[in-house]
């Protein structure tokens, strides 16, 4: 099977630094690859170690992804390809899903698509669902596991439990952090990734006009980003036995 | 001003989001798009209408209907509770309607321009951000559940009731079953939560805090360190990636207190807080903070409270 793995580089660390222009410091922290697409890759290069075929790395942001996308190459993806270019900064869900599908088409498909559920640092699991609806082709999202066979089996985690849903290809599957837990690179792999080459792609390469992509086509705009107030109550350091006593009393009917 | 919200079926979120759509915008007409049966108490939840969508067992074609509909109804803003499959839902019809999407949004208000100001909290929630979404319509949110209280008995006029049934599209997905999840006691519902963090070290951690659980008649929560390690299931977790709760009491034990948890619990009544670190964030956001093993302390409770209801 031939599967792109969406993967993104995010922050180390989410202590996040404000500059004095409320905007976020990003210069300094370390990046690494998003934890739920380090369990998305894990589970395409399982599937493709059994099947066969091809695993493409892809990814959109600034050139230094393409450290991150190495890495990938060193833990065992066949190919990797970025969409790096000024024109796509700034984008919101809905423009990068645009970039991201325009992308795949513009690779000549994939039978399946492996996503993380969610990046760690924007927290919205928006885009994996939004490309899988521009493409029109079936979505699974917070997927537990998932087996290639016939047909795709994936079993949604949900509030109430667990859902198993299963559809035909190509199709678009959503990971979980904890779901698969991605392999290390070998000595043949670090030698490979690092005399491989990592495709860059800009928006002419994928179908799109400059006023298609980035910030200017994002129907969503930030307009003020705070950093969070923490700790409200006063905290009162008791023994368990003190605390046990002012619960009762606070409590009398709770059976404390 | 016309808002439209999603109540998924079986689920009170979306009657939530419907009173907040009222108390935000008084004026609006508010337009329920309510799957499954519909409740006794929705006809009197502050909808204008009611438009009764059919269960499709195709999340992705039930999106495109709702898209559909989104489409012809043309509201200025589209709420959906930001559930697992709300946020499918919601991510696959805005991608449909070429619109802006903004994700488990904590706050809704309206500017002095009339859009909606949609506030979230990112980076671990160590931030919170406005989003606006000034051209595309609609101006589609996923709001957090529990965040919005559910307004009981609304008085006000009855909703008119009508059927919506969008063309049902070829299926992309089959369900096969659902597996119920194992947690007997419903986090979101209940009045005493004892809930374990990293540092109760291990899945047995969570068999100590499940018998105090039970003797309070609680529900066992968990953050999502503990979760992502495997020692108890995603039904358990609280915080920004889990559910949020409003307990009377809440126990955390050995819990760090890192934002993306502490703003899943911090509506809590009244908390204490157990971690052998006096520096740990988690006593900021307690009431009472004991500096001790969370074990010893753990088994400190059990032993005194099951003595006291032996009438020892």
């Amino acid at each position: 099977m031939n599967i792109i793995v969406c993967i993104k580089q995010v922050p180390d660390s989410l202590e996040v630094r404000l500059k004095d222009d409320y905007t976020l410091e990003r210069d300094f922290v370390a990046q690494v690859m998003n934890p739920a697409d380090e369990s998305a890759l894990e589970w395409a290069l399982r599937v493709r170690d059994r099947t066969g075929g091809a695993v493409t790395a892809l990814s959109m942001g600034p050139a230094r992804a393409e450290g991150m996308l190495r890495e990938a190459l060193a833990r065992g993806a066949d190919q990797a390809v970025l969409l790096t270019d000024p024109r796509f900064a700034g984008a919101d869900t809905l423009v990068t899903a645009r970039c991201l599908a325009s992308a795949i088409r513009a690779l000549g498909g994939a039978d399946l698509i492996a996503c993380g559920r969610r990046a760690a640092d924007g927290e919205t699991g928006q885009v994996g669902p939004m490309t899988a609806s521009m493409l029109d082709i079936p979505c699974v999202t917070n997927a537990m596991r998932a087996e290639a066979a016939e047909r795709l089996t994936a079993e949604q985690l949900t509030e109430d439990g667990v859902t198993v849903w299963t559809c035909g290809y190509p199709a678009l599957v959503t990971f979980c952090e904890w779901s698969y837990r991605l392999r290390l690179p070998t000595l043949a792999g670090l030698k490979k990734a690092r005399q491989a080459e990592v495709r860059r792609l800009m928006p002419e390469d994928i179908g799109l006009s400059a006023a298609e992509c980035g910030l200017k086509a994002s129907p969503t705009r930030v307009r003020h980003v705070e950093a969070q107030p923490a700790g409200v109550r006063p905290c009162r350091q008791v023994s368990a036995a003190e605390c046990l006593a002012a619960l009762r009393e606070r409590y009398p009917e709770a059976g404390l | 001003m016309k808002i439209a919200v999603y109540c998924e079926a079986g689920r009170d979120d979306g009657l939530a989001l419907i009173a907040q759509a009222r108390r935000m915008a008084p004026e609006a007409s508010v337009t329920a798009l309510l799957e499954g049966p519909v409740p006794e108490k929705a006809a009197r939840c502050g909808a204008d209408e009611i438009l009764c969508l059919d269960t499709v067992e195709d999340d992705c074609g039930q999106g495109s209907r709702i898209a559909a509909l989104l489409a012809e109804l043309r509201p200025d803003i589209a709420l959906f509770p930001a559930t697992v499959r709300g946020r499918f839902l919601s991510a696959w019809a805005a991608a449909r309607l070429g619109t802006g999407l903004t994700a488990d949004c904590t706050g809704l208000a309206l500017t002095e321009d009339g859009l909606l100001r949609q506030t979230r909290p990112a980076y671990g929630s160590n931030l919170l951000a406005d989003i606006l979404c000034p051209v595309s319509r609609p101006q589609m949110a996923s709001v957090r559940p529990g965040v919005f209280p559910l307004q009981p008995g609304l008085s006000g006029p009855e909703a008119s009731v009508r059927p919506a049934d969008p063309p049902v599209p070829p299926p992309l997905l089959m369900l096969v079953r659902r597996i119920p999840a194992d947690n007997s006691v419903s986090l979101s519902g209940a009045d005493v939560i004892v809930t374990g963090g990293k540092g109760i070290g291990g899945a047995e951690g969570f068999q100590v805090l499940g018998r105090l659980a039970e003797l309070l008649g609680g529900a066992l929560g968990a953050t999502r360190s503990a979760v992502d390690a495997g020692w108890i299931s995603y039904a358990h977790q609280i915080g920004q990636t889990g559910v949020t709760v409003r307990p009377r009491l809440y126990l955390a034990f050995g819990v760090s207190g890192a934002v993306q948890h502490t703003v899943g619990m911090s509506a809590a009544e009244t908390v204490v807080a157990v971690n052998t670190d006096r520096h740990a964030p988690i006593f900021r956001s307690a009431d009472y903070g004991i500096v001790a093993d969370w074990r010893e302390t753990a088994e400190y409770f059990i032993q005194t409270i099951s003595e006291r209801k032996a009438g020892i």
